[in-house]
């Protein structure tokens, strides 16, 4: 016969220390994470929050609220080390540690105990204000330094809750559509304790008015015969009807040092300055990622797909992020591109790998960590690797919980047309949490690509998607070699489901332009 | 990077170095984080940047990189200070 677990058994199995000490956790996150983490289990948060606020029938009730808990938060961030909780959380707090007993199942229908873990929950959020993006710090903040130190030292903003049970990592959007635990946050994320290490990195980038992206859609040229069947090769065994390929780079012998050289002069020329640039999946060997290193100026950063294979003919997928002075970071695709017999005909690749079966990509996908990089208070990057976009498991859904301001999705894929795969993650991820998305194949795979129906539109290289506007395809007009994009922040208020705003604090990258660049050697 | 550019820090060091010349106004927390950092010349960095004379003796990547720092610290208060003034201006 089961036995229902007890809240108790549940908040133990986050905090061990609670079994024999049940003092309040004094660190905002850990005292986040432990009731947020209950509510969310339960669902407990919906039922409360159908008649909200608690004292929603006195005059201004739901600015009492906020302003209460804002009040509540601020005393405790100012005093956390050596604070003693007020009245009304130690009370709040006491009623969680008095059902312990309590099965799991009842809280819902506990109203005071939801709105006791709810009100801890809030405070603990309102006191986490500012721990995601390095900013300029008014006064002295011992918060803001002891969450710094967390974040570098142990990935988690977490102090006595450990990593392996839950991660708390800061929030930089908080969805503004339908009702999860996501809804009750402003500034810190609950994520369970998974697979996927996160590292939440800072360097001192300068951000000015708009961020000018330079897209090289490289390479010009995908062939057929860069695609190996290596399954006999493989280090692993699969049924008749899978096979295993690899996608080989090496041989792309074109100068592209000098290109890239040329086309970030002509790019710098046009707008003034270029902040970043962005390559394609498995666009770069090693060697040429070096020799980009070498030829951009430090103040331009980069993220682009480097492959090769490793000493067994294993591919190697991954992205990098250059953002000097902070050396190279390396990220690895988390997913083996699947190619079924649609997208073989789709790529026209028959006549190396055969459509009677399914091809696996043969790539090293250990080691799986996910890298925030965090520029300023406006700005915190991620960058996905193809399928790493379209899978909830294991970093996508991290991204939603983090919500960081420009997610960068480097593919290697047919055009981004508005009605393909990548627009409709992107939008997932712009609606929910509001991320801006960047997707970028390159223009060799865009015209290797055959639509069963209509025209081939090739030149749809990348998409842009953010909160605010449908997703905008960017095009690469004949006889040009890149893109030059601008992009602009925007702020907006956002609300937790319990009615509180960040007072206009989240940032949204916009597209502000873009511009066709051409090689100015070719001319 | 080519000769001339700056001081090459690791995840760590940088991640230690942007809290440093944020967040670093106790003495023994400056310390503390200096100690913390993995390369000599991230430290030198470090150092240099809150002691003139450190910096005036430094290796030119080295100063290269402090003065990527300040100026980055002289950013983010220049962005905040306006993100205020928007926020001021929309609830006008």
């Amino acid at each position: 016969m089961s036995v229902e677990a007890t809240i108790g058994e549940f908040l133990t199995g986050i905090l061990p220390r609670l079994r024999d000490d049940r003092s309040l956790p004094s660190w905002p996150p850990d005292c986040f994470a432990v009731c947020l983490a209950l509510l969310k289990r339960t669902g407990a948060y919906a039922k409360l929050l159908q008649d909200w606020p608690p004292d929603r029938h006195a005059s201004e009730g739901l600015a009492k609220w906020t302003t209460s808990v804002q009040e509540t938060g601020n005393e405790w961030r100012d005093g956390w080390s050596s604070w003693t909780p007020n009245t009304e959380l130690t009370t709040a707090w006491q009623r969680v540690c008095d059902s312990f007993g309590a099965a799991l199942g009842g809280l819902s229908a506990d109203r005071a105990l939801c709105e006791a873990l709810f009100k801890l929950v809030v405070v603990a959020d309102e006191a986490s204000e500012g721990t995601g993006a390095p900013e300029d710090p008014e006064e002295d903040d011992a918060f803001l330094r002891a969450s710094r130190d967390a974040l570098r030292s142990r990935a988690t903003l977490g102090d006595e809750i450990d990593p392996t049970r839950l991660r708390i990592l800061p929030r930089m959007h908080t969805p503004q559509n339908g009702l999860t635990d996501r809804s009750l946050s402003l500034y810190l994320s609950l994520c369970e304790a998974g697979e996927v290490t996160p590292h939440w990195l800072s360097t001192p980038f300068l951000q000015h008015e708009s961020l000018n992206l330079l897209l090289i859609p490289w390479p010009a040229e995908v062939l057929v015969s860069q695609f190996r069947d290596v399954t006999n090769a493989a280090n692993m065994a699969l049924p008749d009807r899978f096979g295993y390929f690899t996608y080989d780079i090496s041989n792309q012998c074109e100068d592209l040092a000098g290109c890239v050289e040329a086309l970030y002069a002509e790019a710098k020329r046009n707008l003034g300055r270029i902040d970043g640039v962005v390559l394609p999946e498995l666009s770069l060997t090693d060697q040429q990622f070096r020799d980009l290193r070498d030829i951009l100026p430090p103040d331009c950063f980069i993220v682009a797909g480097v492959g090769g294979a490793d000493k067994q003919g294993r591919g190697e997928n991954e992205v990098r992020l250059s953002f000097p002075p902070m050396d190279v970071l390396r990220q690895k695709k988390h997913h083996p591109w699947k190619l079924n017999e649609s997208q073989i005909v789709q790529y026209g690749l028959g006549g190396v790998l055969t459509p009677s079966l399914d091809w696996w990509e043969y790539a090293d996908l250990a080691e799986r960590s996910l890298r925030f990089v965090a520029i300023n208070q406006d700005l915190v990057i991620c960058a996905l690797v193809c399928e790493d976009l379209a899978r909830p498991d294991p970093v996508a859904n991290i991204v939603r919980t983090v919500g960081p301001n420009l997610v960068i999705a480097l593919l290697m894929d047919g055009p981004q047309t508005r009605e393909r795969w990548a627009a409709r993650y992107a939008t997932v991820l712009a609606d929910d949490p509001g991320c801006s998305v960047l997707s970028l194949t390159s223009i060799g795979m865009a015209r290797l690509s055959r639509p069963e129906a209509g025209p081939n539109r090739s030149n749809v290289v990348a998409l842009w998607k953010d909160a605010f506007k449908g997703a905008t395809e960017i095009e690469l007009p004949p006889g040009f070699a890149a893109i030059a994009v601008s992009l602009s922040v925007r702020y907006r208020e956002e609300f937790t489901a319990d009615g509180r705003g960040d007072d206009g604090k989240a940032a949204f990258p916009i597209l502000s332009g873009t511009h066709p660049i051409a090689d100015p050697r070719r001319r | 990077m080519a000769a001339g550019s700056m001081v090459l820090l690791t995840p760590h060091d940088s991640s230690v170095l942007s809290s440093l010349v944020q967040y670093s106004r106790p003495s023994d927390r400056r310390q503390q984080l200096l100690d913390s950092l993995e390369k000599p010349d991230a430290r030198m960095v470090g150092e240099a940047f809150f002691d003139d004379q450190k910096y005036e003796k430094a290796p030119e990547e080295v100063r290269l990189t402090v003065d990527q720092f300040r100026a980055w610290v002289d950013n983010n208060k220049h962005r905040r200070l306006q993100r205020e003034a928007l926020r001021r201006a929309a609830r006008r």
